[in-house]
Parts: C-alpha cells; sequence; structure tokens
C-alpha cells in the first residue's frame, strides 16, 4: 500500500492538490465506521490525516498559526466544516481553526474510544472533506477547455 | 457522451440523500452504523450492497486491464513501471472497499473515491499503452529523458507519447506517481524536430510541481487577491452581501481568482524554462505551433501572449539581441499589445 510514511508528517504541508489526502480522507471515515461498529480498524489514515491536519492548524497555546494554508486548501476545508451539522456555524476564520484542530485531535488519538460522539463528527467530517476534495479537483479539470465537438 | 456531469448548482430533488449535506439528513445507512439497523430497509440494504458490488467490479477491471497492458512490449522501462504504480493504487482502492463495513456512509463515499479515481487514472492507462506504438518519436526519447533527470533527479522517469491532441501537454502533479513525468505531443508532428524544445515547457511544470515553486508566490498572490477585495470592499459586497470582513467565505470566494494567478503563473514559469532549455528553438516552436492565435479571450493566457511576454522580457534583458527580426514576431506583438498591456507590465 503507497502510504504515506507517518515519521515524515510533520514535514508536509497539507494541501488540496495532494490525491493522498482524498484517500487519507476516505480511508480515515472507514476507519471510524469499524471502531463504532466494534470491527478492527486500522486507524492508520485516521493518524496521518490526523497529523496532517493539526500540521495546519493553531493549537490554542500557539500565538502564530504552524504552517501556512494555501487558498485552495482553506476552501476546501471550509467546504467541509460547513457541512458538518455540530460544526457548520464556524464563520470565522478562528472558528474553523478551533473546529479542525478538534477534529486532528480526535483522529491522531492512539486510543480512540468507540462510544464517544465525537467520532461520528470526525467521521462526517472526513466523508466531507473527501466529496469537497473531488469537487475540487473536478473543478480544475472543468477548466481544461473540452473538444468544441465533444459531448 | 457526458458520463460525469459536474453541475455544481443544480437543484436537489426533495428527499435525495446522495445529495444533501451529510449532517442534516442522516441517511437510514448512517444511523446503521450507530444502531443495529434499525430503519434501514431490505431495499435500501439490497441498493447498498449492489453499489458496492459494482464498485468493487469495476476497479478489479481496472486491476485485469492492467494486468493485461503489462503483457505489451514496452520500448523503455518506465511505463512499465508507472502501470505497477498504477495498480497499486487501485489495490488500495479495493481493499478499501472491501473493509468498508456495508451498508455504512464511509463504504457509500468510498465507492464515489473509486469512481472518482476511474476518471483520474483510465486515461493515464491509455497515455501508456499509446507510448508503446511505432508512432512515437523514440529519437527524441533519451535526450529528453537525461535532459529530465539532470533537472529533476536520476530517480525520474520519462514516458512519451504521441497524442491525438494537438495541444502539447504534461501530466503532471500526479502526487501517487512523483517519480513520473508523462508527456504528451501532438502524433501529426511526429516528426517534426520542433517537438524537442516543446517538451521543455511541458518538463517546466514537473519542476514547478518539483520544487515546490507554487508555495513559493501562493502567500503573495493570496495577500494581493485578498487586499484587492479589501480595497474595493464595498463593489465586493454589492455581489456578496452576506459576508463580513474576516468572514472565513472571504477567503474561499477569493480562490477563483487565486487559482487563475496561480496557473498563469506557472504557465510562464514553463515558458521560461522552456527557453532556458532551448533558447531560439523554443521560440521557433512556438512560433510553429501557434501562430497566428485562436481567437477568443480566456482566463488563462495564450500562448501567444505568453510569447509577447517572454519577448519583452528579454528585449529587457538583452535589447541589443534582434530576436523581433529573427523570428519576425512583429506583427503578433502588435496584434497582442492590448492584452499584454492587461496582463502584464514589466515596465
Amino acid at each position: 500500500m503507497a502510504f504515506s510514511n507517518p515519521a515524515s508528517l510533520g514535514q508536509e504541508i497539507l494541501q488540496a492538490r495532494d490525491p493522498e489526502l482524498l484517500f487519507l480522507a476516505s480511508e480515515a471515515a472507514i476507519d471510524i465506521d469499524n471502531l463504532l461498529l466494534g470491527k478492527p480498524a486500522r486507524l492508520k489514515s485516521m493518524q496521518i490525516l490526523g497529523s496532517k491536519l493539526r500540521f495546519i492548524t493553531p493549537h490554542p497555546s500557539d500565538s502564530q498559526p504552524r504552517a501556512l494554508m494555501d487558498l485552495a486548501t482553506f476552501s476546501v476545508l471550509c467546504e467541509a466544516v460547513a457541512k458538518v451539522s455540530e460544526i457548520k456555524t464556524a464563520q470565522k476564520i478562528e472558528d474553523l481553526n478551533m473546529q479542525v484542530s478538534r477534529i486532528a485531535k480526535l483522529l491522531s488519538s492512539e486510543k480512540p474510544n468507540p462510544d464517544c460522539q465525537d467520532l461520528e463528527m470526525a467521521r462526517d467530517f472526513c466523508i466531507a472533506l473527501s466529496k469537497a476534495l473531488m469537487d475540487y479537483r473536478m473543478a480544475i479539470r472543468d477548466m481544461r477547455p473540452s473538444h468544441p465537438f465533444r459531448k | 457522451m457526458t458520463v460525469l456531469n459536474r453541475s455544481p448548482k443544480r437543484k436537489k430533488r426533495p428527499g435525495a440523500l446522495s445529495d444533501a449535506p451529510i449532517s442534516l439528513v442522516r441517511s437510514p445507512v448512517q444511523e446503521g452504523v450507530r444502531s443495529s439497523g434499525g430503519g434501514h430497509s431490505g431495499q435500501t440494504q439490497k441498493a447498498d450492497m449492489l453499489i458496492i458490488d459494482y464498485a468493487k467490479q469495476r476497479v478489479s477491471s481496472v486491476i485485469k486491464e492492467i494486468d493485461r497492458l503489462r503483457q505489451s512490449e514496452f520500448p523503455y522501462r518506465a511505463s512499465r513501471d508507472c502501470l505497477n504504480e498504477l495498480k497499486e493504487i487501485f489495490n488500495r482502492r479495493l481493499f478499501a472497499l472491501e473493509t468498508a463495513p456495508p451498508g455504512s456512509a464511509s463504504a457509500r463515499n468510498e465507492c464515489t473515491v473509486s469512481l472518482f479515481n476511474l476518471f483520474v487514472y483510465l486515461p493515464i492507462l491509455g497515455f501508456i499503452l499509446r507510448s508503446t506504438n511505432a508512432r512515437n518519436t523514440f529519437e527524441a526519447y533519451g535526450p529528453l529523458l537525461q535532459l529530465g533527470q539532470r533537472i529533476l533527479g536520476k530517480g525520474n522517469n520519462l514516458i512519451l507519447s504521441s497524442e491525438w491532441d494537438y495541444s502539447p501537454y504534461v501530466y503532471k502533479s500526479i502526487a501517487d506517481l512523483p517519480a513520473f513525468t508523462l508527456i504528451g505531443l501532438p502524433a501529426s508532428e511526429s516528426s517534426n524536430p520542433l517537438l524537442v524544445p516543446l517538451a521543455g515547457h511541458e518538463l517546466g511544470h514537473s519542476i514547478w510541481a518539483s520544487e515546490r515553486t507554487l508555495l513559493k508566490f501562493d502567500e503573495i498572490v493570496k495577500n494581493s487577491v485578498l487586499q484587492e477585495i479589501d480595497k474595493r470592499w464595498s463593489e465586493y459586497s454589492e455581489v456578496y452581501p452576506y459576508q463580513e470582513k474576516g468572514d472565513m467565505w472571504t477567503g474561499k470566494t477569493a480562490e477563483i481568482p487565486h487559482l487563475w494567478a496561480m496557473l498563469q503563473m506557472e504557465e510562464i514559469f514553463c515558458d521560461f524554462v522552456g527557453l532556458r532549455l532551448f533558447a531560439e528553438s523554443f521560440l521557433h516552436a512556438l512560433t510553429y505551433l501557434m501562430s497566428p492565435r485562436l481567437p477568443g479571450e480566456r482566463s488563462l493566457p495564450t500562448q501567444i501572449s505568453l510569447i509577447a511576454c517572454v519577448i519583452s522580457l528579454m528585449h529587457l534583458i538583452n535589447s541589443q539581441y534582434p530576436f523581433h527580426r529573427i523570428l519576425n514576431l512583429d506583427s503578433w506583438q502588435r496584434m497582442n499589445q492590448q492584452s499584454l498591456k492587461r496582463n502584464y507590465s514589466f515596465q
């Protein structure tokens, strides 16, 4: 399996353009669903995604953001956050950072609690994130002019 | 026939679960994961199983096709290596489909992701197959590979293919295939030596990606767009009346102009790479390929306005060098004065 190396995650910048992110989001959602059902879950994708998200969102104790987030990634995260009911009220960038940081912490947990209600929210976020990423990549694809006679 | 029709503004059918925000309408499928499946009708379950089965079949078919393609004779190793990598990608999707709990929201989502993958990677399989065609300019492969490896590193693999698309192109930023540069050149020009300098522009896209050039400019462009919005806030709020300064949505609406600017910048960067690698012959190649120009305005710069941009800059660097006379481009530059003035102001 072509997974990123979790050890190098701190060095990676999360980017909407990275196809790996789409896979991770979808696989993390599967991991969570398996956890919720009490089935064996690998947690690897969850943890990698969690680390990537943690890297871009400032910790409450930080005065400065940890890494630059490009506009495309920001846009995709906005989309994903807006689709999750518990956090759809996020309006300010600080709200977004706080909510993403909360999800990132949940995802990177070594032993996530399957009874935790927030896990469902994290699962919904992962699904929304993968949909937003696909939408974004399709939007770029659509920018390419098609053949004048192709329908 | 367009199979995948993306229409973001389409009306949602009432009760259409797949279209609804996942948080607002909780589907029986999602409920089924938490509870023991109460309210999950037999028919819905059947439909969910069918969707997963279809998704698995589609992915398996691609894997089989890759295996068949691997039996082909390849003129160079890179094509076969790329097929192996692609097989890994689809194996990973098949594994995800097999481990997703049937009837769950994540399983349904994974079906979409694997479908999306077919749209992304199937054209690349076709490209690899065409790279074996005898019509390809195999003589150009060696020198271009050497050039690519000198710039991008020894590990870089080049796949060159004659394509039935007039505009040369590159599959760029395939993060799953970072070690591969896939360049397509127009089949009708396969005997034309000017194709080689054009590949220089396409190599530029790989350099842009591998050097993470985007990140060097991203913040500058982002801030410029946001500053412009700030400067013209009253105008902006007429279009987006519900947004307030500091809203995260302002950043989101800035994404489109930001993306256009970044794409323009990348094209210009690649033209300079082509020019750096092949000097005048790159300009001759562009002249041959695109003169006089296609009509109409586009959000992305046309090659001709890029030429005008390149020439203006070269003129600034070395005003003694008679680019205009050599390439007979004065008439082009006149034609594109307006777009040049609008898009690029070097002086």
